[in-house]
């Protein structure tokens, strides 16, 4: 009788600890699960097009050449610098007044030791002949803590003018690639004392004419995850297919994720509508 | 050019306005910034244990917020001469 009451208790205490980690548990999870603000950056993360307006072929060399300046610059002074690109549809011009950059560039953490810089372009939609269009209204450019010494709000506005407002360019996915060249450049040579940084708009003209819907890594083809969901292909000739991207995906170190260097700014930067 | 000289200063006043605007940006969220960390500071050191120690070691009890002086939220004005 003794045994079996020692036995009950025992047991109540286990459901009373166990109860009591579970609770722990939601909370940490909860916690855990705090709203961000703002959207998180996409796994491409130098390039975040949530106005989906940019052609496939621009966000891709955008990510190619953010992740080339931030890998040839790691081992440098003040090196690891980031250039992100966001865009975002807004309703009303009133609504761009809900973004704010330095919290953005603070959730997102840009660039090692605060070398970033983050280009928000806001777009409004508007109709012609029934037929809907995003314009660009305004940009905001944020410089990451460190940025700020060696590249000027003035530069800045500049480059902007010349490259995303100049009347040069009839395609909107040119002159964003125009002002992520010359940005580039400002680093390249300001920051890192690079000689020069040479591109050739009229070539990528030509390249985003002929091929704008192009990812040079498109992780899984479509015509294979058809292949591998047909009823028609047997296990082993599904096996087969999907080996060699399976190694590709080891080998090669996996899908995109880029991620921030844990970067901080202060406010700095320009804001540009369009005159 | 000489001939036009709004052509040759618009950029610059560009230029300057960005930088003035660029200032001004970095000086809202210091401020911000800084009252938030006054405010986080000061709901921290009425707490419990915190509130003990805090008197004991001499930490401040309350640190006043950012307040701009009378005035200075006035637009400056820039002459262009």
């Amino acid at each position: 009788m003794v045994q079996m009451k020692s036995q009950s208790l025992n047991s109540i205490k286990i459901k009373k600890i166990l109860s009591i980690l579970i609770l722990f548990t939601i909370l940490i999870v909860l916690s855990a699960c705090k709203k961000d603000e703002y959207p998180r950056p996409t796994n491409a993360f130098y390039i975040n097009d949530y106005a989906n307006i940019l052609y496939e072929a621009t966000r891709d060399s955008i990510r190619r050449e953010g992740e080339r300046l931030y890998e040839s610059t790691q081992d440098k002074t003040d090196g690891g610098a980031q250039l992100v690109i966001a865009t975002f549809e807004v309703e009303t011009r009133d609504d761009v007044a809900n973004y704010d950059k330095t919290e953005i560039y603070r959730q997102w953490r840009i660039g090692d030791d605060d070398m970033g810089i983050l280009v928000l372009l806001f777009f409004q939609p508007y109709t012609e002949n029934e037929i809907e269009y995003l314009e660009l209204i305004e940009t905001q450019i944020e410089l990451g803590y460190r940025m700020e010494q060696y590249v000027s709000p003035a530069q800045l506005g500049v480059i902007v003018d010349n490259t995303l407002y100049s009347d040069e360019w009839y395609d909107l996915d040119l002159a964003v690639m125009n002002m992520e060249y010359e940005l580039l450049s400002a680093i390249y040579v300001d920051v890192y004392g690079y000689e020069s940084f040479d591109y050739d708009m009229s070539v990528y003209e030509e390249y985003l004419i002929n091929n704008p819907n192009t990812s040079y890594e498109d992780p899984i083809p479509m015509s294979l995850i058809i292949f591998l969901l047909s009823p028609f292909s047997t296990w082993g000739e599904k096996l087969s297919a999907a080996l060699p991207f399976l190694l590709l995906f080891i080998l090669g170190g996996g899908f995109i994720i880029n991620k921030g260097g844990g970067g901080s700014s202060g406010g700095a930067g320009i804001f540009r509508r369009r005159r | 050019m000489e001939n036009y000289p709004n052509i040759a200063t618009a950029g610059s006043y560009y230029m300057l306005i960005d930088e003035i605007s660029s200032i001004e940006s970095s000086l809202a969220v210091a401020r911000r910034d800084y009252n938030e960390a006054v405010q986080d500071y000061n709901a921290s050191v009425r707490r419990f244990p915190r509130v003990l120690y805090a008197g004991m070691f001499g930490f401040d009890k309350s640190v006043e917020y950012w307040k701009m002086n009378d005035g200075a939220d006035e637009v400056p004005v820039i002459e262009f001469d």
